[in-house]
């Protein structure tokens, strides 16, 4: 395993983590005092950013080279589908929320709704990057084991 | 029929015209229930009507673009064309088109939440939604059967051109969103169309931004072919 997957595995965790608790948080609020309290359990979203520490955790490897051809292109292409599906996440959101007030004759909305919208979409990015870099080096391996001889 | 020479595109035409035909047969249908034009049975109709439309609008452009794609094909062969240059052009052209359309209908929307003529929304969003997989498939089918012919070169610069058109947009999110925190402060209310409008305004910037990005290196690829070595 690399680096890079070293990495793209800790970020998983941390967010898939994040994720968990942030679920498990607002429900049991949800039960014990209601909305709009329960959204609170949202902070536990905090723990996402131990994802950022990877490269701090993880040291680079002590060679000349850090990634061959593949690596990067793998990196590259794990980019793409992280802003790829971040972009779509924004767009369901940014339309999704306009439709939903106007439908409800609201015209105007919090302005902390602007960084939600925007950690939303981060997330989404990072952890897409992240599991897309498992996927393909996955799939890689899979094709090396059992190609030809 | 007989320009449509695919069995799979007469057999969608036939579909579309036949959930057409079966939606407008439901109109009399409706007015039986209550509260006509705002119920179920119109939503269902519009519906029915624009997915038949939007299947025949597919069709229709998939022929068109196969026979242009042809025609082209066999100019293209001989002609020295450089590559960075067009897809720039195409893909400013199609975000032009993109925000244009999108624009429209924002505003559209606006102005008939404001003026009360909501039922009419109900018609176009299906078309927008229609409208934007068939050119989504067209799209698709036209690079399957035409594949961009891209050096490793000219991958990487298109490559770097969408890393920094994103990077772009992100920055300009970021900056959006404090500015708006700077002028309104925390306890501000931020009118609701100002979502959409940053969304369409930051793709904008971020297809401009790989517009120049890509431009500019098609430049230097002409200066190169002329002051190189002969």
């Amino acid at each position: 395993m690399n680096r890079m997957q070293k990495m793209s595995w800790m970020m998983v965790i941390c967010i898939g983590t994040a994720l968990i608790l942030s679920a498990m948080a607002i429900t049991i609020l949800y039960f014990k005092i209601g909305f709009p309290r329960a959204w609170a359990g949202w902070s536990f979203m905090g723990i996402a950013g131990f994802g950022g520490l990877a490269p701090l955790i993880f040291k680079k490897d002590p060679g000349p080279i850090q990634a061959d051809e593949r690596d990067q292109l793998i990196n590259l292409k794990a980019a793409r589908a992280g802003f790829a599906i971040s972009y779509g996440v924004f767009g369901l959101l940014c339309m999704g929320i306009w439709e939903y007030y106007r439908h409800q004759n609201i015209e105007t909305i919090s302005i902390h709704l602007l960084p939600q919208l925007f950690m939303a979409a981060g997330i989404t990015a990072f952890f897409t990057h992240a599991l897309t870099i498992l996927v393909l080096y996955g799939k890689d391996n899979k094709q090396i084991e059992g190609g030809p001889a | 029929m007989n320009f449509i020479k695919g069995k799979k595109q007469r057999i969608v035409i036939a579909v579309s015209v036949a959930i057409i035909l079966c939606g407008f047969a439901m109109i009399p249908l409706s007015r039986k229930a209550d509260d006509f034009p705002h119920d179920i049975w119109t939503h269902l109709i519009t519906l029915m009507t624009m997915a038949g439309g939007g299947g025949i609008g597919a069709v229709i452009s998939l022929h068109i673009m196969s026979r242009r794609s042809k025609q082209k094909f066999n100019t293209r062969q001989d002609s020295q064309i450089n590559q960075l240059r067009k897809k720039a052009r195409e893909d400013f052209l199609a975000l032009c088109a993109m925000s244009v359309v999108g624009l429209s209908f924002f505003g559209f929307a606006t102005y008939a939440n404001m003026s009360g003529v909501k039922y009419l929304l109900f018609g176009l969003c299906p078309v927008c939604v229609m409208v934007a997989l068939a050119a989504f498939g067209v799209f698709k089918e036209q690079e399957k059967r035409n594949p961009p012919l891209f050096d490793e070169r000219e991958f990487y610069l298109i490559q770097r051109a969408i890393h920094w058109g994103n990077n772009c947009f992100m920055a300009y999110a970021v900056l959006a969103m404090v500015t708006a925190f700077n002028l309104i402060g925390g306890r501000g209310m931020i009118p609701v169309w100002t979502l959409p409008l940053a969304l369409f305004s930051g793709l904008f910037l971020a297809g401009t931004v790989q517009f120049i990005f890509l431009m500019h290196h098609a430049k230097q690829d002409d200066k190169q072919t002329e002051g190189g070595p002969a």
